[in-house]
C-alpha cells in the first residue's frame, strides 16, 4: 500500500529511490556510537569518516546479511535497505579522515612497530604506502581499542566465528594479546600512514 | 525486511543532494525575523536538539533553558555504586553549547503559555518562541505506593537522577556490614531505563563480591518480566552465583506499602527489609509537562509519530523520557534519537516543508562487570500514527556468547557513552 503511494510520489517528483532518502535522519543515526560525522571519541568504536566508500559499503552489506561477524552492527543494519547503506557509505567516505590524538608510549610503539613490520606490513601496505581500498581499510590513526579488538578476533581462542580475512588469520593467529595491543598502539599513534 | 518506502522521504526535501550543508538542511528563508526555538530542559534530549539546530540551521535562534549549571548523566552511573567509576566522569556543563551560539539560560521554567507562545521562569524571565521543545525528563510519582514520600530518597536512595543521591547510595553500601542485604525495587512500567535496575543489582553484587562476599542483593519487582531477562539471568548466575535474587510482582516483588520508620516493604507475601534499600519510585513526565497540560491520563505526553509534536498543544514538541513515544523505551539513546528527529522536523516546519520521514533508533548497553556487557537494539518507524518497532529489526545480544564477545561489548559500551555524551554536551 505505502510502496504504491511512495512509488507514485517518486514518479511525480522524478527522483530516484536513493535521492528520496532523508539523508539527515539516516546518517545521524550512527552518531551516538561512531561520533558526530563519523569521528569517534571513544577508543573502541571506529572512525568512519574518510574510510573508502567501497569498503564501507561492502562491510555493511556483509554485516547486514550476517556474512561478517559483528556484535551489534548486524542487528542494527538488518532492516536498512541497500540504498540506505549506499547513501551511508557515500556520506562517510566523502568526509575527511582524522588521525586520532593519542599519547604515544614510545616503548610500546617501538614493540608494535616491530610486530607490524614483521607480520602485518606485507599485506597492509603497497610501495611503502598504506592501503585504503575496498578490500582493505586504512589502519593508521584509527582508534587503538578498536584495532586491538578487531585483531584479537584473529588471536583470541574464544572467538570461533569466521574471520573477515582467512589469510590474515593464517599469518597472525599465533601472536600474543600483548603483541596485538602493541601493534594496535603503534598503528593508532602513526600519522600520515608512515 | 522492512518496506523500503517507510524509510523514504516523501516530500520536497527529497530533491536535496548530499552536497547541501553538513547535515542536509536547506538554509531557511523566514523573512526578516529570525525564527525562535526555545528548549526546556538540557538533558540528553534537550541538549541534543540545540546541538543539531546550531549545526544545521544557523539562522534559527536557539535558547536552552536548564535549571542546573551541571548535568550528571545517568548511563553507567550504576558503576559509581560498585566503585568502578567516579561521578565526575559523568558530569557535564553547557559551555560547548554557549560556544556554538545557543543562548543558555540557567533558570527554572515555571509556566508555559501555549496560546501566547511564551515561557516564564522562576527568575522572572519571559521568553517567546515560535517552536518549543519540552524535554524535562521524569518526575517521581510518590503517590503510587502507600507510605512513600519524597523524604524517602534520603533513607532509601533511588539514585534514579544521577548525582548526590547516587553518592548517598554508594556511601550506604560502603557502610553496610558484610553479610547484609541490599534491596533494589523496580517500579510500575513504564519507567526510565528498563534494564537499569537489573544492571544496578549486578553492580552492587560486583562490589560485594570483592569487599563483602557474604552479602546479597534482592530485587523486588512490580513486573513479571524484565528487560534482557535471559541475558541478565545468565550473567548473574555466571558472575555472581547465589548473590542475586529476583522476585517478580506475583512472587512477592510487588510492594503494597512502605513503613519508613521500621524500614519495612510490605509485599503480598509478607514484609521485606534490607540493610540498604534503593527504592526506585514510580514515574511520570517532568512537572512542567504536567503543569502545561501536555500529559494525558497515563502521566506521559502523547506526541505525533512523525514530528513528536504534542497532540494536545500545537508548536510544542515533547521528547525524551517525558514523551509517550510508542514502542521506544525511555533511554538516553532514545532521547537523543528523538532530538535529531525534532531538529529535522522543526526546520522543515519553519521553512514550510512537509515533515521529513523520521529515523528512530535505540541502543542500550548493560554492564554487568567491566569486562562483561550486552546490548539491545531497537529500530522504529511511524506506523498507523504510532512509533512502532520495525519488524525483524534490532534485537538482543545472544546468550552463551564467548568471553571475547562479552568483553568487546563492554568496551563498545564505554565508547558509546563517550560518543553519546559528546553528541549531547560537547
Ligand atoms: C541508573 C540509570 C542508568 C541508565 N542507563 C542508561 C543507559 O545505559 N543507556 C541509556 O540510553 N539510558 C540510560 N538511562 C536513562 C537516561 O538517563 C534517561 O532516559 C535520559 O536521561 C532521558 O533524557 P531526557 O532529556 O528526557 O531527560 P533528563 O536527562 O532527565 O533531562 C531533563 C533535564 O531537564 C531539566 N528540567 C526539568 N524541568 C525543568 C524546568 N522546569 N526548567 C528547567 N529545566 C528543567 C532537568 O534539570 C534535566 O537536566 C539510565 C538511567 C538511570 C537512572
Ligand atoms: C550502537 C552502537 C553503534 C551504532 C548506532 C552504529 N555502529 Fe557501526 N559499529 C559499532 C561497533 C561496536 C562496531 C564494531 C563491529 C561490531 O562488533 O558490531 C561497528 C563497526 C562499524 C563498521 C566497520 C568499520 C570497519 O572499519 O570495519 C562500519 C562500516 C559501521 N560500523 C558503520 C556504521 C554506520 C554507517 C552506522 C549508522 C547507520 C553505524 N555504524 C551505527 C557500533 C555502532
Ligand atoms: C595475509 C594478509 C594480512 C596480514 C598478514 C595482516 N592483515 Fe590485517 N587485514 C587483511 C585484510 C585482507 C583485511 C580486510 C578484511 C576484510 O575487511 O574483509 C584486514 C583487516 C585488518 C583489520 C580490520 C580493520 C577495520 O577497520 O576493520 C585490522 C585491525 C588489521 N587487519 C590489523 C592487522 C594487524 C595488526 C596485522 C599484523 C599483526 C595484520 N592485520 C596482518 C590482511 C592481512
Amino acid at each position: 500500500m505505502r510502496s504504491l503511494v511512495f512509488a507514485l510520489a517518486c514518479a511525480a517528483a522524478g527522483s530516484s529511490l536513493a535521492a528520496g532518502i532523508n539523508e539527515f535522519g539516516l546518517v545521524n543515526t550512527c552518531n551516538s556510537c561512531h561520533g558526530v560525522g563519523g569521528v569517534s571519541v571513544g577508543p573502541s568504536i571506529p572512525n568512519l569518516a574518510g574510510l573508502d566508500e567501497g569498503y564501507l559499503k561492502r562491510v555493511m552489506m556483509e554485516q547486514k546479511k550476517g556474512d561478517r561477524f559483528s556484535t551489534i552492527m548486524g542487528r542494527l543494519l538488518k532492516t536498512y535497505s541497500d540504498d540506505e547503506i549506499a547513501v551511508l557509505a557515500r556520506y562517510f567516505a566523502a568526509k575527511e579522515w582524522k588521525f586520532i590524538e593519542t599519547e604515544k608510549q614510545s616503548e610500546v610503539a617501538d614493540r608494535g612497530r616491530g610486530v607490524y613490520r614483521k607480520y602485518c606490513m606485507n599485506c597492509h601496505e603497497k610501495d611503502g604506502k598504506e592501503k585504503n581500498t575496498e578490500d582493505m581499510p586504512r589502519l593508521s590513526g584509527q582508534w587503538p581499542g578498536y584495532l586491538k579488538l578487531e585483531t584479537l578476533k584473529y588471536v583470541d581462542k574464544s572467538f570461533t566465528d569466521r574471520k573477515p580475512s582467512e589469510k590474515m588469520a593464517e599469518k597472525i593467529s599465533h601472536l600474543s594479546d600483548d603483541e596485538v595491543a602493541a601493534a594496535a598502539h603503534f598503528l593508532a599513534s602513526r600519522k600520515g600512514g608512515q | 525486511m522492512m518496506n523500503l518506502n517507510r524509510r523514504q522521504f516523501v516530500g520536497a526535501m527529497g530533491s536535496l543532494g548530499a552536497g547541501s550543508l553538513i547535515a542536509g538542511f536547506p538554509s531557511i528563508v523566514l523573512g526578516a525575523a529570525k525564527a525562535r526555538v526555545v528548549i526546556v530542559g538540557g538533558g540528553f534530549g534537550g541538549a541534543t536538539v540545540a546541538r543539531y539546530l546550531r549545526m544545521s540551521a544557523p539562522d534559527v535562534e536557539v535558547t536552552l533553558i536548564e535549571r542546573n549549571e551541571k548535568y550528571v548523566a545517568c548511563p553507567f552511573s550504576n558503576e559509581v555504586l560498585s566503585g568502578e567509576r567516579e561521578i565526575a566522569s559523568l558530569t557535564y556543563d553547557y559551555k560547548a553549547h554557549t560556544a556554538r551560539g545557543t543562548h543558555v539560560v540557567h533558570d527554572e521554567v515555571t509556566a508555559i503559555d501555549p496560546v501566547k507562545k511564551m515561557v516564564s521562569t522562576k527568575g522572572g524571565k519571559r521568553i517567546a518562541y515560535d517552536r518549543l521543545v519540552v524535554a524535562p525528563g521524569i518526575a517521581f510519582d510518590w503517590t503510587a505506593t502507600e507510605g512513600a514520600s519524597p523524604e524517602l530518597e534520603k533513607t532509601m536512595p533511588h539514585a534514579w537522577k544521577a548525582g548526590e543521591n547516587t553518592l548517598l547510595l554508594r556511601k550506604q553500601l560502603e557502610a553496610m556490614k558484610d553479610g547484609g542485604v541490599a534491596i533494589v525495587t523496580v517500579p510500575r512500567r513504564p519507567y526510565r531505563c528498563p534494564p537499569g535496575p537489573y544492571e544496578r543489582a549486578a553492580q552492587m553484587a560486583l562490589y560485594f563480591k570483592h569487599h563483602k562476599p557474604r552479602s546479597k542483593v534482592l530485587i523486588l519487582d512490580d513486573g513479571e518480566t524484565i528487560a534482557k531477562q535471559a541475558l541478565f539471568e545468565e550473567a548473574w548466575a555466571k558472575l555472581y552465583p547465589g548473590m542475586i535474587t529476583w522476585m517478580s510482582g506475583k512472587n512477592g516483588g510487588k510492594i503494597l506499602r512502605i513503613d519508613q520508620k521500621k524500614r519495612l516493604l510490605d509485599t503480598e507475601l509478607g514484609d521485606q527489609t534490607g540493610d540498604v534499600i534503593s527504592f526506585i519510585p514510580a514515574q511520570k513526565a517532568g512537572d512542567i509537562a504536567i503543569a502545561t497540560g501536555l500529559t494525558d491520563k497515563s502521566g506521559w505526553c502523547p506526541v505525533d509519530a512523525m514530528t513528536l509534536e504534542s497532540t494536545i498543544h500545537k508548536s510544542i514538541h515533547v521528547i525524551g523520557d517525558a514523551s509517550s513515544a510508542g514502542a521506544m523505551p525511555k533511554s538516553a539513546n532514545s532521547a537523543v534519537s528523538q532530538a535529531r528527529v525534532v531538529a529535522d522536523a522543526i526546520v522543515a516546519a519553519l521553512s514550510g516543508k512537509p515533515a521529513p520521514m523520521p529515523y528512530y533508533t535505540n541502543t542500550c548497553y548493560s554492564l554487568v562487570a567491566p569486562d562483561y556487557g550486552f546490548s539491545i537494539v531497537g529500530i522504529y518507524q511511524p506506523e498507523g500514527g504510532k512509533i512502532a518497532a520495525v519488524m525483524g529489526g534490532g534485537g538482543l545480544s545472544p546468550t552463551r556468547a564467548p568471553a571475547y564477545v562479552r568483553k568487546a561489548e563492554a568496551e563498545y559500551g564505554y565508547s558509546w557513552l563517550k560518543n553519546v555524551t559528546a553528541e549531547a554536551f560537547l
